[in-house]
């Protein structure tokens, strides 16, 4: 047997050995310093250290920390001599526990950097029934440090008698332990940076597809989008950008926005020339926020005209530094095509329906005149014939009101008037419509302005209607025109030197306290669906406040719940021409 | 004055320019009609009337049309005053240049109104003439 020969054979001494375990060293060193898995070669290094160090066995354990907080060791390498039963497959040695199963004075001489030995007659219990089916006679053990913390350890069991081991042995396998440990180190640290360097390629890729999938996005869609850095060059521009600037590629409009004149005349929606400083990137750029704002553009390709709004940002670095500015561009070309064929059609549509209506109206009214023996009843007819097409003519001011007011403003025809007269008039007509109700006026004073007359009417009929419609218990409609300093009006700040207010005011259902907010949107009806719901397009009050508006002046109300409304309108009075002017220039 | 003043009005719709003709032959006016901007002035070159009531769109001739040829043919011989269902009938009636505007519908009392005072405004500055 092995064993036996080795026991009768000369035992080398312990420098000889001490020196064949160190041959074995650098063995191990020199297969550690490839860049070959641990495991592959482990093998081999524990074979050389087990025939250098003439053992029975040599194994590594690793630790690790069990679910519980305990320390355990499970054997994770083995080289066996021959006949000497190999145990890497024994289930015991598996997540041994050192303090569960006596080992403590393992972990703690270990743990401490030492060199741990026992022997036959030396053997604690619990080594005992750990040598025993194995049949060790003496065991050797090298702790293993990794990154300063303790990793494991090496054993060298011997089976057949028990080993005295010498000083120059002992320190040439903890030679061995240094260069294991360096091994292992050095996987792990290899093991670490593949993790990165997986980690580095994983993420590298993930915002890769993210790029193309924001690419595609911004490729895909209709919006144009720019991005401009502080210089003022277009460092990125989308399919969109370019369908809307006509520019043959997109990369083409990658240029200093300066030049994009080229492309295109910029206007604003007036029609006047915008300087770049005025283009909304730019003005992001000195950190203003940009929504939504008009613009036409005049192709230089097609001489094209669109009608675009733009949107743009700043972009910031995160120490919130402006680093360049975002501008997203919609078309709306067809939106406003479309809106000008639509008011183009209500404009048509009224046109046509008017003629029929002044037919209507005028052979009513003829009637009326010339038939002595008419009886009341058949008056009473006439007149209601009348009414009703004053009320269509009404519908048809109203859908002209909200088109106007939609395509962009009214043509003001401003002529110096007392607004006194306008009043009475409008309050003629109320009267001629609700014969039964009465308004009462106070206007002692001439009241001057510049008004566009027809406009104002509408204005007030508007009011005095709504006051006649939601007072029906039937109240007075009150009505005053005064005039007073432009200083304790609504209208300060402007060149007016006073302002005329006009107040009228009704004892009816007045307007709930939720609905007060969105009387003056268009197509709002306070009462829809309520015993009060008496008509109407609920356009009046929405036109009404362009229309005053336009003059430069303001409209509001004060409204108590089943008190009554009084609402007011206030234009400032001379001084108007100017104002006047602007207003008819638009549309 | 001897003879009634003599209103032309110029329509192409046939029962709008039937009530303002009943209407003001009511009222004592002589009254003559066409249908477009063309017969019109045939019908001024026959003999000048005191007012024209003139409508915006009519086939053939339209208001507009028809206003700048009387005045380079006859001037401000005669007033007109534009009777249209435009939406800015104020507007219109100051870009072409015409004396007065009535917007359809319209009361009748406003229609003689405004025929009785242009037709006064024209004999006055006739009275005046040197």
């Amino acid at each position: 047997m092995n064993g036996t020969e080795r026991e009768t054979s000369t035992a080398p001494s312990d420098s000889a050995r001490a020196a064949d375990i160190l041959g074995a060293v650098r063995f191990a060193a020199e297969s550690f310093l490839t860049d070959q898995e641990i495991g592959e070669r482990m093998d081999e290094v524990l074979a050389a250290l087990g025939a250098a160090a003439d053992v029975s066995r040599v194994y590594v354990f690793a630790n690790e920390l069990a679910a519980d907080g305990d320390l355990i060791t499970s054997q994770r390498y083995e080289w066996a001599a021959r006949d000497v039963f190999p145990q890497l497959s024994n289930p015991l040695m598996q997540r041994m526990s050192y303090e569960r199963q006596g080992l403590e004075r393992w972990s703690e001489t270990l743990s401490r950097g030492d060199v741990y030995e026992t022997r036959q007659g030396r053997f604690t219990p619990a080594e005992e029934k750990f040598a025993r089916p194995q049949q060790i006679q003496s065991m050797l053990f090298v702790p293993l440090f990794v990154e300063g913390s303790w990793w494991g350890f090496m054993g060298f069991d011997e089976v057949l008698a028990p080993r005295e081991w010498g000083a120059e042995e002992v320190d040439a396998l903890r030679a061995a332990g240094s260069i294991l440990s360096a091994g292992i180190q050095g996987q792990r640290a290899r093991r670490e940076r593949q993790r990165l360097l997986d980690e580095q390629r994983a993420f590298a890729e993930a915002a890769w597809r993210r790029a193309a999938e924001w690419e595609a996005v911004l490729s895909s869609m209709v919006d144009g989008v720019l991005v401009m850095d502080t210089e003022q060059q277009i460092t990125f521009a989308n399919e969109g950008a370019r369908r809307i600037m006509g520019a043959q590629r997109a990369e083409d409009l990658l240029r200093p926005c300066s030049e994009y004149v080229i492309f295109a005349e910029m206007l604003d929606m007036a029609g006047r020339h915008l300087d770049i400083s005025d283009l909304p990137p730019c003005r992001a750029l000195r950190g203003e926020d940009v929504d939504n704002v008009g613009m036409q553009l005049v192709l230089r390709s097609t001489r094209e005209r669109k009608f675009i709004r733009v949107s743009s940002a700043p972009n910031r670095d995160s120490a919130g530094v402006i680093i360049g500015a975002v501008a997203l561009i919609t078309d709306v070309t067809e939106a406003v095509e479309f809106s000008r064929l639509k008011d183009q059609f209500v404009r048509v549509a009224a046109h046509e329906l008017k003629t029929p209506v002044a037919i209507m109206k005028g052979y009513s009214q003829l009637a009326l005149r010339v038939a002595d023996e008419m009886s009341a009843t058949q008056q009473e007819r006439l007149q209601a014939i009348d009414r009703g097409a004053d009320r269509i003519d009404r519908i048809i001011q109203d859908l002209l009101g909200v088109s106007q007011v939609y395509a962009e403003g009214f043509r003001l025809s401003l002529k110096r008037a007392d607004l006194r007269d306008l009043t009475v008039a409008a309050i003629g007509a109320a009267a001629k419509e609700f014969p039964d109700r009465r308004i009462e006026l106070d206007a002692s004073e001439p009241a001057m302005a510049n008004v566009d007359t027809d406009r104002i009417e509408y204005v007030l009929r508007s009011l005095l209607d709504n006051a006649i419609r939601y007072s029906p218990a039937g109240g007075p409609i009150e009505v005053e025109v005064s005039t007073g300093d432009v200083g304790d009006s609504h209208l300060q700040g402007t060149d007016a030197p006073r302002a005329v207010t006009i107040s009228i005011g009704d004892r009816g259902v007045g307007i709930p306290p939720s609905k007060q907010a969105f009387v003056f949107e268009p197509f709002f009806r306070a009462h829809t669906d309520t015993p009060y719901d008496y008509g109407g397009m609920g356009v009046g009050l929405f036109t009404s406040r362009e229309i005053v508006r336009q003059h430069g002046g303001a409209i509001w109300f004060e409204s108590v719940e089943d008190r009554g409304s009084t609402f007011y309108v206030q234009l400032p009075s001379g001084g108007g021409d100017e104002r006047g002017a602007q207003g008819a220039d638009r549309g | 004055m001897s003879a009634a003043p003599k209103v032309l009005i110029v329509d192409d719709d046939p029962d709008l320019l039937a009530l303002m003709a009943e209407t003001l032959d009511l009222e004592g006016y002589r009254v003559e009609s066409a249908v477009n901007g063309a017969r019109a002035l045939d019908n001024v070159s026959r003999g000048m009337p005191d007012l024209i009531l003139l409508d915006m769109k009519m086939p053939v001739m339209d208001g507009k049309e028809f206003t700048r040829r009387f005045r380079e043919a006859h001037d401000h011989q005669a007033p007109i005053v534009l009777v249209t269902a435009a939406a800015d009938a104020g507007r219109s009636a100051a870009e072409i240049g015409v004396n007065g505007w009535l917007g359809k519908p319209f009361d009748l009392d406003a229609l003689l109104d405004v025929v009785a005072r242009e037709v006064q405004v024209a004999q006055n500055d006739d009275a005046n003439r040197p």
